[in-house]
């Protein structure tokens, strides 16, 4: 009570204080409240995953990597991304962020998608994959007739 | 950074600060530097060479990179099972030297990584002196 007294009226530590405030928010905002269904940074691929009508979308974030370099199996209703990325390059590094180096991700999807249905396509880095539910799992419309 | 914290403190105006970071994804990169060049290589997955955007203003080096729409695969109102990539742009900066040549960065794009080149000037490139002895 009395710190805060002696901070309101000093106009040094007032100042003081208001740059402390001004480097919380600096340093919350590199904190930006995370996603509850999101990964650490710097888990390698990071993936979105959604249902569809008639199967599952997945996308892989997989950057700087050949499309026939990665490894993408269907097993046992789990889907797995495995690869390899070098990043090495000439010179001194003043900078090494990238993900560097052999990676697998094993992605669990739930029963009833069809092994046989899975489409994959890879673009400007980005890996999309489709897996189609199979026939029984897909919504059917009944039409209801009167006699 | 500095110039934007300085007028903050003295003008009220924190709230501007946030914007930058926590709007955009901040894309990790490599920097390598040898005697010709520094390199640089960010991680800009979804973004095509059309919708990058690599500007130099003085002393700073800004990239931007847009996101195509998802590529067009996720729905972006409904609920995903695993959401690991925030549906955002990307944008970094950083402060380059007067040994940079602004004419000659080069930028490319190859399976969504970008490598920009930056030349340094004729003038700072180390020189050997022949010492002539008389």
């Amino acid at each position: 009570m009395i710190a805060r007294w002696f901070y309101d009226l000093d106009p040094v530590f007032n100042d003081v204080n208001r740059l402390t405030d001004v480097l919380d928010r600096v340093l919350d905002a590199g904190l930006p409240l995370a996603n509850i269904r999101s990964v650490p940074r710097g888990t390698f691929p990071p993936v979105n995953v959604q249902e569809k009508k008639d199967g599952v979308s997945i996308q892989a974030y997989i950057p700087g990597v050949e499309a026939n370099n990665i490894e993408v199996t269907f097993h046992d209703n789990a889907l797995t991304l495995k690869g390899r990325r070098d990043t090495a390059f000439k010179g001194t590094s003043h900078r090494r962020e990238r993900f560097s180096g052999e990676f697998t991700r094993i992605i669990g999807l739930p029963e009833g998608l069809d092994a046989e249905k899975i489409k994959a396509q890879y673009r400007d880095g980005v890996l999309n994959i489709t897996i189609d539910k199979m026939e029984e799992q897909k919504p059917k419309q009944i039409t209801v007739t009167i006699d | 950074m500095v110039e934007r914290a300085e007028k903050t403190i003295s003008g009220k105006e924190t709230d501007k600060i946030r914007e930058p970071v926590s709007g955009n994804i901040v894309p990790p990169v490599d920097i390598y530097e040898d005697g010709e060049n520094v390199t640089l290589f960010a991680d800009l997955p979804g973004v095509s060479k059309e919708n990058l955007d690599v500007q130099v203003d003085r002393d700073t080096l800004k990239i931007y990179g847009k996101k195509a729409a998802e590529n067009g695969t996720m729905d972006k109102d409904k609920a995903r099972w695993y959401d690991e990539i925030p549906h955002k742009d990307y944008y970094r900066a950083f402060t380059i030297g007067e040994e940079i040549d602004r004419e000659k960065i080069s930028a490319s794009m190859s399976n969504g990584v970008l490598k920009l080149v930056l030349s340094k000037s004729e003038r700072t490139k180390p020189k050997r002196i022949d010492i002539k002895i008389s």
